[in-house]
């Protein structure tokens, strides 16, 4: 199998080459695990904001029980109170909320003259929503009573409205396959891995074609007894004995890192697509190698089509927040099909045929759209060879 | 003499297609991909209505003060949005809703106030707070009449309960919108300045003469050599701070990426942060003395590295980088760029800003006294036969 | 003097690529530098260009130190590397006119030399041609014309013609020698003998550093003994009479194979005649009948015992 030895030994010069993606993804891995904190799926949690509670006032009994109060609903975080601090804080999304309880605040709250609390935080985010709507519950239920018994003291203020603000409504936790949080990394793993995936495949493809396309060479090639089909079949071959490689190498991290969190049915439906997208950035590669005749080239359409699709597809960024017209788009690149495919798969609460059903067409429309680019690799190798050999 | 070199070196430089593309092409392309990408950011991140299924049973038909209640958040008032979405369908349907994962959670009444949802989240804690503080009014009412009976009997004295009051004012943040996708451009901005390292190796070793043939051609020339470098890093600058100003143009008109408006000082952020990329490039050049291929490799992770802790990847990790090592906001050259530019649309004084520069400029100085110290050396110990060409 | 070379030594190293070398090339004449490939030709060129630090030794050119700022020898300096310096975003005539632009500030003067250079070298119908469309040969011509444009004094070839088809060589080498009639004076390497005896009017022969042999082409092979080599196809010859071969005057070495004489001559008058003689007197028939006179090869076989060329 000579030429099959070749494209061991062109592979082989690209592995450092190949590597760094591996380390990237690696580490990128490695990062994503530590972040996302473990949820638990049976008991309900409120969920919490990150605060910055300022009280320029010195704490009052009022404020105090506001604070407390608060602790339910968020996570207060120490920032410098400088301005600068406090903006870069709320930039970056360290805090969501700033809230600033203003000097004389609880004098004159319970004078009942009109007060006004300074809030800053991004306008109009659910985070903002929600503790705007905490915040003046209890504010709005310490000024009912205020109204209503006059000369309240702030320790009764304080002990009525808690009590009140203390009445839960039950909820009931449905668990679902995969827990919620670890869905959400599961998926963002699964998405970037077709960047990887893609990298892989056309630079590892790519550059064999490149190399084993040089018109001198393949001449010599053809001239060698080694009968034509039989080049074609080792070289298909080397093709796929690669993509599968690559696939394998990439399931097997997949294993290793998520294999527990994830239950048999949705674990093989996702190395499926894995699969059906590795065939597909094979016959994107293969159409690459055969269209292109330089290395800068390569690496210059490597880097513009993976990251395109990529980043389109929503292999990076989750799909929800992309633009409708974006996403529409996008429907023609693999990766669109491959990463719907693993978020609806791994959010899934139980898996049936019927709720696979439709999603089975994602798997189905990446193979067409790989058999296409394979259609168009094929003219193009046409075309060429016919000018080459005009 | 200076102008003879400069012309030259401009002339090829500019017909220097695979530096070009990677230093301008591909940014805007880049840039292109970031807009698409984030192109629902900002609606994704907003609040709104949030979704759920009441169940249509006996215990809701007869319950009309909660009728009354959720008529209340899911009506719009005004131009804000309202709290929820409500869908009144039967149990089953209420669940399967809740499986597809089309509404949030579900509110039974059976006959007291139940959320049934499939995960904890900011969503689901909004339609538990509204439940809440529909319980809790009540509570509160039941307190004072318990401890208030004459107000009962004498319901013209009381002071009904209003939620609408509103203790909180919104502050501006900062000068413009808080808006972290900008950090994403920024940190493009500053990758695309260092990539002027590019440019920055190419000079060098084209003065070199153990570097490449016509920098021997260069040292044999009557011309200092240090003349030919300024020349070449010169045409370099020009060039990179144009393709810079060209990719910031393309970035606020075309995919409107809001900056500040002190043009000026923003065309300053890119005539200094080019010029510290290419001194980068050069000093890099200068002081690795392997191929062309290693020395780009190594100008590659260094860029990208330092890209990636200015938030290329996430934004917010820039933040979280230099919170953690607070020195890391000073010796990254990207991230003073992307905070140069950060700093100016953000913050109303300038003093970060100019630190920023100053600390550029200190930076190109840095680079430019190595890349003195490591090309002035007139003989070489050996000079490699290198084989030209691509 | 043009360049004089005193005592040159140059270590890579634990290796001596230039071992106590000391040479001297005259106002106008075209000296060879001749030795096999790794013999020390480039390390010496470019020590002598003060492009390379060396160990020990002095250098002068024009009857200066040579050192990387003496700009004033520089300037009447022209140098032709072995491998192509060209910038492959420039035409042919802007890669002249930038390299011209190094030596000459004069605009008009400089367009003059261009044109000049342009002629010189034949690429005048490829003046707006970038280099990755030239053939290898025109290259070559290309990487002279960038070395010659400023008209120096002083042209140093370092291996120009490797690769090159022999059309562009003998172009190249024709060229050489108009430059040296134009007042130049030259240094050529190559490891091609042949064109060195052809262009050359002073030879250097050097191997592993060292000198081997110095002098013009018939001084070296005055050095040896091998004086003509006399080959004559077809003819049949038994013991006795190559007995007597060996014993004509001069015959120093005498091969016989295949039906084909050899006879090494040692220097002498009317060796082949003799040769001839014997065999017409002995009624003896023959093929074909070359005489050769030596090459350089021999000359470097019998100095170091190894062929020129591997």
């Amino acid at each position: 199998m000579p030429v099959f030895q070749a494209y061991k030994r062109v592979i082989k010069k690209c592995i450092p080459q190949l590597l760094i993606y591996i380390f990237v993804f690696v580490a990128f891995a490695a990062i994503l695990m530590t972040s996302g904190a473990p949820a638990s799926t049976v008991q309900f949690d409120d969920a919490r904001a990150k605060m910055a509670y300022l009280d320029e006032a010195d704490s009052s009994i009022l404020t105090e029980g506001l604070k407390n109060y608060l602790l339910q609903y968020a996570d207060f975080v120490d920032v410098n109170h400088d301005q600068a601090s406090l903006q870069d804080a709320l930039f970056f999304e360290e805090v969501h909320y700033i809230l600033r309880i203003p000097a004389g605040f609880t004098e004159d709250f319970m004078a009942e003259r009109p007060v006004e609390i300074e809030k800053i935080s991004r306008p109009g985010t659910t985070t903002s929503v929600y503790l705007d709507m905490n915040i003046s519950k209890f504010l709005n239920t310490a000024r009912f009573y205020l109204a209503n018994i006059p000369g309240i003291s702030q320790r009764e203020l304080v002990a009525l409205v808690s009590r009140d603000l203390a009445v839960e409504t039950t909820v009931e936790v449905r668990p679902t396959a995969v827990n919620a949080d670890a869905g959400e990394s599961l998926s963002i793993f699964y998405n970037y891995m077709s960047y990887v995936i893609l990298n892989l495949l056309i630079l590892g493809v790519g550059t064999f074609m490149l190399v084993f396309n040089q018109l001198d060479l393949r001449r010599r090639t053809i001239c060698s007894p080694v009968p034509l089909r039989q080049q074609n079949m080792q070289i298909l071959f080397g093709n796929l004995i690669y993509a599968v490689v690559c696939w394998l190498i990439m399931m097997g991290m997949g294993f290793v890192l998520y294999g527990k969190a994830m239950p048999a049915k949705q674990a093989m439906l996702v190395a499926l697509n894995g699969l059906v997208f590795t065939f597909v950035s094979l016959s994107i590669s293969f159409m690459i190698g055969s269209a292109l005749n330089s290395r800068n080239a390569l690496s210059a359409v490597t880097n513009v089509l993976s990251l395109g699709m990529c980043f389109t597809g929503g292999a990076f960024v989750p799909q929800y927040l992309i633009g409708e017209q974006v996403l529409s788009f996008s429907r023609i690149f693999p990766t669109y099909w491959y990463v719907r495919f693993n978020n609806e798969i791994i959010s899934m609460a139980n898996i049936t045929f019927d709720s696979l059903k439709p999603r089975l067409g994602y798997l189905g429309m990446q193979l067409g759209i790989a058999v296409a680019v394979l259609a168009v690799a094929l003219v193009i190798i046409k075309q060429r060879r016919q000018a080459e050999n005009a | 003499m200076f102008a003879h070199v400069f012309k030259y070196r401009m002339k090829c430089f500019l017909g220097d297609r695979v530096t070009l593309f990677w230093t301008m092409v591909f940014p805007i392309l880049l840039s292109t991909l970031f807009l698409m990408a984030f192109s629902n950011f900002s609606k994704a991140t907003s609040f709104t209505g949030i979704k759920v299924a009441v169940v249509n049973n006996d215990a809701y038909q007869e319950n009309r003060m909660f009728q009354e209640a959720l008529d209340s958040v899911t009506e719009k008032q005004g131009d804000e949005e309202q709290l929820l979405s409500m869908e009144l369908v039967s149990l089953e349907e209420a669940e399967t809703l809740l499986d597809q994962g089309e509404v949030h959670g579900i509110i039974l009444l059976d006959p007291d106030i139940k959320l049934v949802v499939n995960q904890s989240g900011f969503n689901q804690s909004i339609i538990k707070s509204f439940l809440d503080q529909y319980q809790q009014v009540s509570a509160s009412y039941a307190t004072l009449f318990q401890m208030s009976p004459e107000l009962l009997a004498n319901r013209d004295a009381l002071k009904d309960y209003s939620a609408n009051y509103d203790f909180l004012v919104e502050r501006n943040p900062g000068k413009n919108e808080t808006d972290i996708t900008v950090t994403y451009f920024y940190a493009l901005l500053a990758m695309t300045a260092l990539y002027g390292s590019f440019w920055g190796i190419r000079t060098v070793n084209e003065v070199q003469a153990d570097q490449s043939m016509k920098g021997a051609r260069v040292n044999l020339a009557p011309v200092h050599k240090m003349k030919t470098l300024l020349a070449g890093i010169l045409a370099a600058w020009i060039i990179q701070f144009a393709e810079l100003s060209i990719l910031i143009l393309y970035m606020s008109m075309v995919l409107k990426v809001s900056f500040s408006n002190q043009v000026w000082c923003i065309l300053l952020t890119g005539l200094v942060g080019s010029l510290t990329g290419i001194t980068l490039g050069t000093m890099v050049g200068g002081l690795i003395r392997k191929s062309d291929g290693i020395k780009t490799g190594v100008l590659l992770g260094i860029t990208m590295t330092l890209s990636g802790f200015a938030g290329l990847y996430f934004a917010s990790f820039k933040y979280v980088v230099t919170k953690a090592v607070p020195v890391m906001a000073y010796i990254n050259p990207a991230n003073l760029i992307t905070d140069a530019l950060y700093a100016l649309y953000y913050y109303d004084t300038y003093e970060r800003f100019a630190l920023n520069i100053v600390l550029l400029l200190a930076f190109a100085a840095v680079f430019c006294l190595l890349t003195y110290l490591s090309v002035r050396r007139n003989r070489y110990a050996s000079i490699p036969s290198i084989q030209e060409g691509d | 003097m043009v360049i004089k070379v005193e005592n040159l030594v140059k270590r890579y190293g634990d290796l001596i690529a230039v071992d106590h070398l000391s040479l001297e090339v005259r106002q106008g004449e075209i000296f060879g530098l001749l030795g096999p490939n790794g013999s020390g030709k480039t390390t010496l060129i470019n020590c002598i260009l003060a492009l390379l630090k060396y160990d020990k030794g002095s250098i002068s050119v024009f009857g200066k130190p040579m050192a990387p700022d003496a700009y004033d020898i520089k300037k009447d300096i022209g140098v032709i590397m072995q491998n192509v310096a060209v910038f492959n975003e420039l035409t042919v005539y802007e890669n002249i006119d930038y390299f011209c632009g190094l030596y000459v500030r004069d605009k008009t003067e400089r367009k003059k030399l261009v044109e000049e250079a342009i002629d010189f070298v034949g690429l005048n119908d490829f003046r707006s041609f970038y280099p990755k469309k030239l053939s290898g040969g025109l290259l070559r011509r290309l990487n002279i014309a960038c070395g010659i444009a400023h008209k120096p004094k002083l042209i140093i070839l370092d291996e120009p013609t490797v690769a090159v088809d022999p059309q562009s060589r003998n172009n190249i080498l024709e060229g050489i020698v108009r430059l040296n009639r134009l007042g130049a004076t030259i240094v050529y390497t190559s490891h091609y003998m042949e064109e060195v005896e052809q262009i050359c009017s002073r030879i250097m022969i050097i191997d592993k550093g060292r000198i081997i042999a110095t002098g013009t082409k018939e001084e070296l092979k005055s050095m040896i003994n091998v004086g003509e080599i006399v080959s004559v196809e077809s003819v049949e010859l038994d013991q006795n009479l190559l007995d007597v071969i060996r014993r004509l005057p001069n015959a120093s070495q005498v091969d016989y194979e295949n039906s084909n004489l050899t006879v090494t001559f040692t220097k002498g008058r009317n060796n082949l005649l003799n040769l001839m003689d014997l065999l017409r007197k002995e009624n003896i028939s023959y093929g074909s009948v070359y005489s050769k006179l030596p090459t350089l090869n021999d000359v470097f076989l019998e100095f170091t015992g190894r062929q020129l060329r591997d």
